[in-house]
Order: structure tokens, then C-alpha cells, then sequence
């Protein structure tokens, strides 16, 4: 047996079949490197995405090895042989199985060792998805096989993959993740996959395994009929325990890392990798805020999740509207934008001070212009560009028109030609404003004439 | 020189390697052959007829391709429709279908050897049985070389050596001398009666100089009938028939009987 898995390994299409594989989990996790080389959820995000496609290029490629016998001829030589039919089909099976396995456990593999060594905090649910995944993989490929076996026409492979892509395409189209598709997107910076989809992921799994091996291997009605049964039990599984809300908060992601010595400066575990330079512009900031009574004496990264808060459809319902941030006395919060897995957040001191280090209330500020006009005046600087809380991490940001820099630069003339004191007390009124969710008439508090 | 199986030494009840009794087997909704009554025992068998004749049918019949519609068949003491005797049949089986299938990118050494486990032989024995057998027909220095590499002749040899590779009791051989140049079909024959001499070896073909050179017994059907069971000789002596027409007495022969055939039914 080991002498004809080693022929089929080397002679039948498992190296090209396998190589595909790698290549297309290679482009996946390649093109999207940055995004996930510090993240667990991203990478389990990412993973699942690159099973997704792979699936598809395995079951064509099982397909193709399945049609080989009777495209070659070879099945009237083999039929006056002994072994019985699973045997036959045994090394061919497994070096399909062994081939996929090997090529996507490496590339997976490889994939957590470098989350491992470079993100700041670990979360293994990344790792449990990995037995899952395989398992999805082999049997897609086995299905395929049988597949092949059973109809040898030459639009069987093709057509696997176009459907396998196409199912899936339609069932994550809605935007509300579905069991039996691997395109759902949803992973948020502190979330990790949760274990009820591993587990839909490995019955599915196990479904499709079971399914291929008696498909491929038998020509018996009635095993054919437990294989097909196995397939139909393990996409029902999935679908029934694989919840909507596939992501769940991850206490480990969100946990607070601090820096040493005072202001203290805070930053989730998942972000302790960028502690150094937030500390430093941190500290920058809340030295501007300083000028103002009751001034902040700690910063703590927001870590306000789209699923902790209980939203579902995370793609359209990212922003924090209407809820109240939980930070004691004396405590703000800043937003961390760490783009590309950078260790520096370039804007995240002028962010703070945009508002006066009270943006980031919970409230919907449309109008970002007298945030900046405050963040100008803390700054000492002559304009500002303007900043909307909760926006920072747009992939494509808007530039400001120059008519508007000019806007701004006038009201923080104006603001500072007001007696000093007069500039603090209407610069403190506006933070309180803001704090209060008083967001109408704003640039009046800051420039408006007569008293603040 | 080959190792002798227990199976091998145990006393035999059946003398032939082949018995029919009025077979009867059907190719798709033809009666390709039509009640063939028929005794073979060791030695090399040649099977001539013409196209359609039904020789292809009984070869697949004979390699358990297929099942008899009708009649008796038991090979080599085994029952032909005996599904717990049919796998131990199959591994003393040998079986070259004429249009055999190989995967183009195997070597001849992965076709045999892929083909010895398929036919149950031991895994220890398997490397050395298809050395012996690539050298037996003359590709031992094409072992390496991958199938699809091969001229119509290496291949057809290729074929042969999977089929003897298990040192078959019963070896059917369909066309196998396709392809083959006449140097090499010199030398298949030598092989053919070294395999003879211990086996039963079934060969059909339309090559009748091949028969008659390498064959004790000649088996000529037409329309799916058995018409005629003898020596070479008994053919190349009907040659002198004035129906027979061909380039060799035995062509001669072989043509006069088909004739003789034609006209009685």
C-alpha cells in the first residue's frame, strides 16, 4: 500500500492539485499579510477565506483524478483484478487527502506561527480551526473524486468549482454570515472566532469526509446511500450549530496593557506592540489638555466592539452611536489606528486633542470643524485638519477642501484673540458641551460674540 | 525460476483451466457469444476469428469483466458466478485487454508494480517480480521511463509484463503482438511457450502466422460460435481446401474454414 500511495503521490495530479492549493492560500494570506500578521481574528478570517476558494480547486482536482480511470481505459484492466473496489481506491484517495492536508496544513501552519511570534497577545481559536478546515478540505477533494469517479465527463471539475465559489458568493452576499459559506467577513480587532463555529466547521467537515470516502470507495446503493446521508447530516449539523454571530468578544484582546510611569497610558493587549509610540504622543496630548481645568490625567485606548455591543451585521453598524463610554474620572480615551499592523498610529496625537479629548462620547458629531478649531487652539497651531470620531480608520480618507482649512484657521483667530482666560473658559464650556452631548451650536460656544 | 504457492501443491480436481458449457454472453443487447462449450488446460491457445466474431467478449468474460448471460463457466475450478471464489480467482488471473489502459504519467516499473498489488501479490515480492518481468519482455532499460514516452510496441510490452507479473495460473492476452516488430514477435513467442508450459495462456488475435508458431491449440470463432478446436497443423492441413484463400497455408486454412462455416449456416 505505502509503495502505491508513493506512486500515486508522485505520478497522479495530487502535485499540481497541491500546488494550486498552495499558490491560491499563498495569494490569500499574501495579499492580506499585513492585515492579519498581528491579529488572530483576522487570521482566522483570512484562513477561512482562503479554505473557501481552495475547497473549490480541491474538489476539481479530486474530480479530474476521479475521471483518470475510465478517460484512460484503465478500468477494464483494473476490473479483472482482486482487491476489492475500496481498496482500489485507497491510495488514490489518500494521496489526494495527504497531498491537500500536507500543502494547506503547512501554508496554515506557517501562517500561525507568525501570528504567534509577532502578535501581543495569544487566542487559539485560530489554532482549533485549523483541524476543521483541513478536514473540509479532504473531503471537498474526496467528494470531487467521487464525483469524477461517477460521472467522467469533462465538465464535472470545472463545474465543482464554479459551483462550490458561486454557492458560496450567494450565500454570504446578504452580508449576514452563513454556515456553508467560507466568504463571511465580520472579524473585529477583539474578537476571536467562536467555538460553536469551529464545531459547525468540523461536523461539515466530517460530513464531507465521511461522504467522499464512501462515495469514492463503494459501488453498493446502500453505502453510497450512507455516504449520502453522512453529507446531508453534516451540512445540517453545521447549519444548525453554527451560530450568526460568528465572532465573540475576546477578554484576552481587550485587556488593558499599561506603560510605566506617569500619565499612565493605556492600550488593549491587542495593540501592546504599539504601546511605546502611543505613550509618547499620549502623553503629548494630555499635556496640551492640561491647559484646561479638570483636565484628563490617564488615556485608555477605546475598545468599544460592534460586537460586544450586540450588532450583528458588523459591516454597516461599525460606529458606537448612543452609547455611553464607561471611563471613571479623569480618564479619556483615544482611538488607535494601527493601519497595516504599523506600530505607530501617526495622527493619534492630534486625534486626541481634536475636541478637546472628549470626541469620543458615544454621540453622532457630524460637524468635525469645531473640533478642530479646539484642537488648533490646544496645538497652538494655526489651522487644523478635522478629524470625525470613529471615522479615522477609513480606507480612502477626504481630503479637506482648502476653503475649509481657511474656515477653520479664521475661527481659531478668532478664538484667540479673546482674552486668555476667556479662551480657556470657552474651550472648557465646549469639552463639557460635548461631554454632555450637546452637539448643536458648538463653534458658537467657541467664537460666537458676548459671553461664552 | 518462481516460488511455489500452497495452493499450488494441494491435489486438483479439475484438469482445465477453462470449462464452458454453452456460454452465452451478451455485449450490451448482443449475443456476442452464443453457447460456447469449451475445455482448455496448459499451453498456449491461440483464438482466431474474424472482427465481431465474439473473441473480445470472451476474453472479458474469461477475465471476470464481465458476466456470462447464460450457461456454465468455471475457471480454473472455480465457478464463474461464485462471488466468494471470485477474488482468490483474480489473483491467479493475468489479463491483457486489447485496448488497455495505462496513466500516461506512470514509468513501466510504476504500472507493474501498481498492477502486481492490485492482483493481491505480497508487498515483499512486488519490486523483484517486476524487475523480472520487465526484463522478461525486454524493457529493462526503459524501467524509468514514463509510459506516455513509449512506442505502440514498449507499450504493448508494458502490458504484457503487468500481466504476467503475478505469474498467472490463467493468462488471457488480447492482441498483444499490436505493434510489436518482428524481431519482437519472435521473441514474444518464446515467452509465450516458456509461460505455456506450466499455464494455461489464452492468446486471440487475427495474426494467424502467430498461432501457428507459438501456439499448441488453435480455437477459431465466427458469429460467436466455436467452429473449429485443433492443432496448428490440423489448420495449416486445411489450407489445402481450394475455398482457402491468404499468403500461407494456415492464412489458407483459416479462410476455408470460415468459408465452410459460412455456407452450412
Amino acid at each position: 500500500m505505502i509503495r502505491v500511495l508513493r506512486i500515486e503521490l508522485r505520478r497522479s495530479n495530487v502535485p499540481v492539485v497541491a500546488l494550486s492549493v498552495f499558490l491560491v492560500s499563498a495569494l490569500v494570506l499574501g495579499l492580506t499579510f499585513r492585515e492579519w500578521l498581528r491579529d488572530w481574528s483576522q487570521l482566522a478570517e483570512m484562513t477561512e477565506q482562503a479554505v473557501g476558494l481552495t475547497a473549490a480547486l480541491a474538489a476539481a482536482g479530486g474530480a479530474v483524478l476521479g475521471r483518470r480511470e475510465k478517460r484512460s481505459r484503465a478500468d477494464e484492466l483494473f476490473a479483472g483484478t482482486g482487491r476489492p473496489a475500496w481498496q482500489k481506491v485507497a491510495p488514490t484517495a489518500g494521496a489526494l487527502s495527504i497531498g491537500l492536508v500536507a500543502v494547506q496544513g503547512l501554508i496554515l501552519a506557517a501562517a500561525l506561527v507568525l501570528v504567534r511570534v509577532n502578535a501581543s497577545y495569544q487566542s487559539y481559536s485560530a489554532v482549533w480551526q485549523l483541524g476543521p478546515d483541513l478536514a473540509v478540505l479532504a473531503g471537498a477533494g474526496l467528494l470531487g473524486l467521487a464525483a469524477g469517479r461517477a460521472w467522467s465527463s469533462a465538465f464535472v471539475a470545472p463545474g465543482l468549482a464554479a459551483g462550490l465559489v458561486l454557492v458560496q458568493v450567494v450565500f454570504s452576499a446578504s452580508g449576514v454570515p452563513h454556515p456553508l459559506s467560507f466568504f463571511n467577513s465580520g472579524a473585529s480587532t477583539w474578537t476571536r472566532l467562536a467555538d460553536e463555529v469551529v464545531l459547525g466547521r468540523a461536523a461539515l467537515g466530517a460530513g464531507l469526509l465521511v461522504a467522499g470516502i464512501l462515495l469514492a470507495a463503494s459501488r453498493n446503493w446502500a453505502v453510497r446511500g450512507l455516504g449520502a446521508g453522512a453529507l446531508v447530516a453534516g451540512v445540517a449539523a453545521a447549519l444548525v450549530i453554527t451560530p450568526v454571530q460568528r465572532f465573540e468578544v475576546d477578554p484576552a484582546a481587550r485587556r488593558l496593557v499599561c506603560s510605566e510611569g506617569a500619565p499612565q497610558v493605556c492600550v488593549t493587549a491587542v495593540h501592546a506592540y504599539a504601546l511605546a509610540d502611543t505613550t509618547r504622543q499620549a502623553r503629548e496630548a494630555l499635556g496640551h489638555l492640561s491647559q484646561l481645568p479638570d483636565a484628563p490625567q490617564r488615556a485608555i485606548e477605546l475598545n468599544y466592539d460592534p460586537v460586544a455591543a450586540g450588532l450583528t451585521d458588523t459591516s454597516t453598524s461599525t460606529l458606537p452611536w448612543d452609547t455611553t463610554p464607561d471611563v471613571a474620572p479623569g480618564t479619556m480615551q483615544f482611538e488607535l489606528v494601527l493601519k497595516d499592523g504599523a506600530a505607530t498610529d501617526p495622527d493619534l496625537m492630534r486625534s486626541m486633542v481634536s475636541g478637546a479629548g472628549a470626541s469620543l462620547n458615544g454621540c453622532r458629531l457630524d460637524d468635525p470643524r469645531p473640533l478642530a478649531v479646539a484642537g488648533a487652539w490646544l496645538t497652538d497651531a494655526p489651522t487644523f485638519e478635522p478629524i470625525s470620531p470613529y471615522l479615522r480608520d477609513m480606507p480612502f480618507p477626504i481630503p479637506t477642501p482648502p476653503e475649509e482649512m481657511q474656515a477653520i484657521g479664521a475661527a481659531v483667530a478668532k478664538l484667540r484673540a479673546l482674552p486668555h482666560q476667556q479662551q480657556v473658559q470657552r474651550v472648557s464650556e465646549f469639552r463639557e458641551a460635548l461631554r454632555a452631548c450637546r452637539t448643536k451650536g458648538l463653534m458658537d460656544i467657541l467664537i460666537a460674540p458676548g459671553p461664552a | 525460476m518462481r516460488a511455489i504457492r500452497a495452493d499450488e501443491l494441494q491435489p486438483t480436481t479439475n484438469p482445465w483451466a477453462i470449462e464452458s458449457q454453452d456460454l452465452k454472453v451478451r455485449a450490451g443487447k448482443y449475443l456476442a457469444v452464443r453457447g460456447l462449450s469449451l475445455n482448455l488446460g496448459s499451453g498456449v491457445h491461440g483464438l482466431l476469428g474474424p472482427n465481431g466474431a465474439g473473441k473480445t467478449t470472451l476474453m472479458r468474460t474469461l477475465a471476470t469483466v464481465i458476466k456470462p448471460h447464460q450457461g456454465q463457466l468455471r475457471l480454473l475450478g472455480t465457478a464463474a458466478d461464485d462471488r466468494r471464489g471470485l477474488r482468490p480467482l483474480r489473483r491467479r488471473l493475468g489479463y491483457l485487454p486489447q485496448n488497455f489502459g495505462y496513466y500516461p504519467k506512470f514509468t513501466v516499473r510504476d504500472y507493474v508494480e501498481y498492477l502486481a498489488w492490485l492482483r493481491e501479490m505480497p508487498a515483499a515480492a512486488v519490486p523483484g517480480a517486476a524487475q523480472r518481468v520487465i526484463e522478461r519482455v525486454g524493457l529493462a532499460d526503459r524501467a524509468d521511463a514514463k509510459l506516455k514516452s513509449l512506442s505502440g510496441g514498449m507499450l504493448r510490452r508494458a502490458g504484457v509484463a503487468q500481466a504476467i507479473v503475478n505469474d498467472p495460473d490463467l493468462l488471457l492476452l488480447d492482441e498483444p503482438t499490436v505493434g510489436l516488430d518482428p524481431e519482437q514477435r519472435v521473441q514474444f513467442r518464446e515467452l509465450l511457450r516458456e509461460i505455456g508450459q506450466d499455464s494455461c495462456v489464452l492468446v486471440s488475435t487475427h495474426l494467424v502466422e502467430d498461432v501457428v508458431a507459438a501456439c499448441s491449440d488453435v480455437l477459431v470463432m465466427d458469429q460467436g460460435l466455436l467452429v473449429f478446436q485443433g492443432r496448428p497443423a490440423d489448420l495449416v492441413d486445411r489450407g489445402r481446401h481450394p475455398d482457402g484463400v491468404g499468403d500461407s497455408p494456415a492464412e489458407r486454412g483459416y479462410s476455408a474454414l470460415l468459408r465452410q462455416h459460412r455456407s452450412a449456416s
